[in-house]
């Protein structure tokens, strides 16, 4: 079972690949004598920088620079920035912008959170890469807070439950955002049209995809709720199934509910599915 | 106050009254830690570092030559940045950092460059607890103001610790906090601000829980047994005797930590001797060898595993 570890390192390792090709400017090293040459009324070369780099620099010092600024796109070519934002969108992988726009909040910094959110999108992924990202957030309480606060997210009400029994239901919550959910909010997409399905079990989501590929997303690995039944002691999932899958959806994941409630039965059912379309294909 | 000027006058005043030498920057520097604690945390600093091929520490010639140092860069000598930790830039005074922040990079513990332009951090420091603990400490010591507190947190993120390392270290009740060098009444200040507590909580039972509470205060990237492959990994080695700041540590303190942890674990520390009530209790560690992490030396009966093992 193929497992996508989402951890602070697989972001700094993709981000070390990113900064292999380009550089940051050697004079953010000495930036304090840059701005005072421009303070001074000098005329400065413009200063080449990282998209991380640009993304992580405070108000005080975006604003000394002004347009005075040239950020790498992908292939590395430097673009103009013009009253602080980019001529075109530019494309990076999702764990890179994750703690991007995660240090963007807990600065506060929510111009930059908007910039991250408007003018960078995360790189397509495989539909097995996907599924795998139905975990929470692992984000300090900070960075969350202003995820809501500034409406990049709205706060949902925890209600896993698959039956209508409203004494199951969880006791009044707020989920957690999840990698799939801001995935779909950096405008990620799905490279292929993997067959995935889904099957919720009390308090578990478990998706498996064509490719074998499964996951189940169970209580002990994000924050626990309660049940409104105190007779019920199966705790809640912290995340928000109903959004989590529409977030699948949204980035392109073709996915649907199935009737097994394990991995392998799952992946039986998608390929019925297969077998049938392509014989309704072959038929046509 | 302006929020921005605030953070201005983080930068620009001489933060630390309190710990005024150089060799106060150093971990656990104004703490009675032994030797070997000491050179066991380090070790512990330098394996996170080089993870991903950097070192974490200030550029020796802060220490070694610090006058010849900032003569040089007074006079625009050409150089390499010079490396400094977060700590020790807030240690200094106004005149030293000027000087330094004419060629710098601030040392994060994900080997990011940070660059600095003399008054704004450009990008957030990675940085050890033990670090974070004492910035905020002296901060507080010196000004009693919960708002730069506050605008402190944003500014830095403590990163990823291997569990084990935190309860040898940071959990520790009151009577042993000097060993690590730090008045207790200001970190309970300290933990209130940073939690935002409407009420004082009161450690007078369990003193031993106050660090990790400022540790969940903070912006972290947790506590975790991390599996490097991602496969599912067991361990039960644990630190000495010897490296254990608080000798009365019991496993169910522990245990509690882990479960507050979602880390999973098997097993009890074995008692080395029938205990009568009330008193502390001696356990059995039988030395193993560690050469991944030769501080964790010993087993004493539990087993932790890594969040990837399946349930």
């Amino acid at each position: 079972m193929k497992k996508l570890l989402i951890v602070p390192l697989l972001a700094l390792m993709s981000t070390s690949a990113f900064a292999k090709i380009c550089k940051d400017d050697p004079r953010l090293f000495t930036i304090k004598s840059v701005i005072e040459k421009m303070d001074a009324g000098e005329t400065v070369k413009p200063i080449k920088l990282t998209p991380q780099t640009f993304l992580d620099m405070p108000p005080v010092v975006r604003n000394k620079l002004g347009d005075n600024i040239l950020v790498y796109n992908k292939a590395c070519v430097p673009n103009q920035v013009y009253q602080g934002t980019l001529p075109k969108s530019i494309e990076m992988p999702f764990p890179v912008l994750e703690n991007l726009l995660q240090k963007a909040l807990i600065r506060g910094d929510r111009k930059m959170a908007d910039v991250i959110l408007n003018q960078f999108i995360a790189t397509p992924i495989k539909t097995d890469d996907a599924v795998l990202l139905i975990s929470a957030l692992p984000w300090p309480q900070s960075a969350l807070d202003n995820l809501y606060q500034y409406k990049f997210f709205s706060q949902v009400v925890q209600n896993n439950t698959f039956d209508d029994n409203q004494e199951d239901t969880c006791d009044y919550y707020i989920a957690t955002p999840t990698h799939i959910g801001l995935y779909a909010l950096l405008g990620g997409k799905v490279l292929d049209s993997t067959l995935a399905g889904y099957y919720i079990e009390d308090s578990r989501l478990i998706i498996a995809t064509e490719n074998g590929v499964s996951t189940k997303n169970t209580a002990d690995m994000t924050t626990l709720a309660q049940r409104k039944n105190p007779d019920n002691y199966d705790l809640c999932s912290g995340i928000s199934f109903p959004r989590s899958l529409n977030s699948l959806t949204s980035a392109g994941v073709k996915i649907q509910a199935t009737g097994s409630s394990y991995p392998a039965a799952i992946i039986e059912d998608l390929k019925a599915i297969i077998i049938a379309r392509n014989n309704k294909l072959a038929g046509e | 106050m302006k929020k921005s000027n605030i953070m201005l006058a983080i930068a620009l005043v001489s933060t630390t009254l309190v710990a005024n030498a150089a060799n106060t920057n150093k971990p656990f520097g104004r703490g009675a830690l032994s030797e070997q604690q000491l050179q066991a945390w380090q070790i512990n600093i330098d394996n996170g570092a080089s993870l991903l091929n950097c070192s974490y520490e200030d550029d020796p010639r802060i220490t070694e030559d610090m006058e010849g140092l900032l003569s040089d860069l007074s006079n625009g000598v050409e150089m390499n940045p010079v490396q400094i930790t977060y700590r020790t830039l807030l240690n200094m005074g106004p005149h030293s950092r000027e000087l330094i922040s004419k060629n710098i990079k601030i040392a994060s513990m994900d080997c990011k460059n940070i660059y600095y332009s003399g008054t704004e951090i450009i990008g957030i420091p990675i940085i050890p607890f033990e670090e974070a603990l004492t910035i905020m400490h002296d901060d507080y010591a010196n000004y009693q103001s919960p708002e730069r507190i506050l605008e402190l947190k944003k500014t830095f993120i403590v990163v990823s610790m291997d569990p084990r390392w935190f309860w040898a270290y940071f959990v520790a009740d009151k009577a042993h906090m000097e060993l690590i060098g730090l008045d207790y009444e200001t970190l309970v200040s300290v933990e209130h601000i940073l939690n935002e507590r409407k009420t004082q909580r009161s450690y007078a039972d369990d003193s031993y829980n106050l660090l990790h509470n400022v540790f969940l205060g903070m912006n972290n990237y947790g506590l975790d047994y991390f599996s490097p492959d991602g496969t599912c990994q067991q361990s039960e080695a644990e630190p000495s005797k010897t490296t254990i700041v608080w000798p009365e540590i019991s496993d169910e303190i522990v245990k509690s930590f882990y479960n507050a942890h979602h880390i999973k674990y098997k097993g009890k520390w074995k008692n080395k001797v029938d205990i009568s009530k009330g008193q502390a209790s001696i356990y059995q560690e039988k030395r193993i060898d560690n050469n991944v992490m030769p501080a964790f030396n010993v087993t004493r009966g539990l087993t932790i595993y890594s969040k990837s093992c399946e349930k």
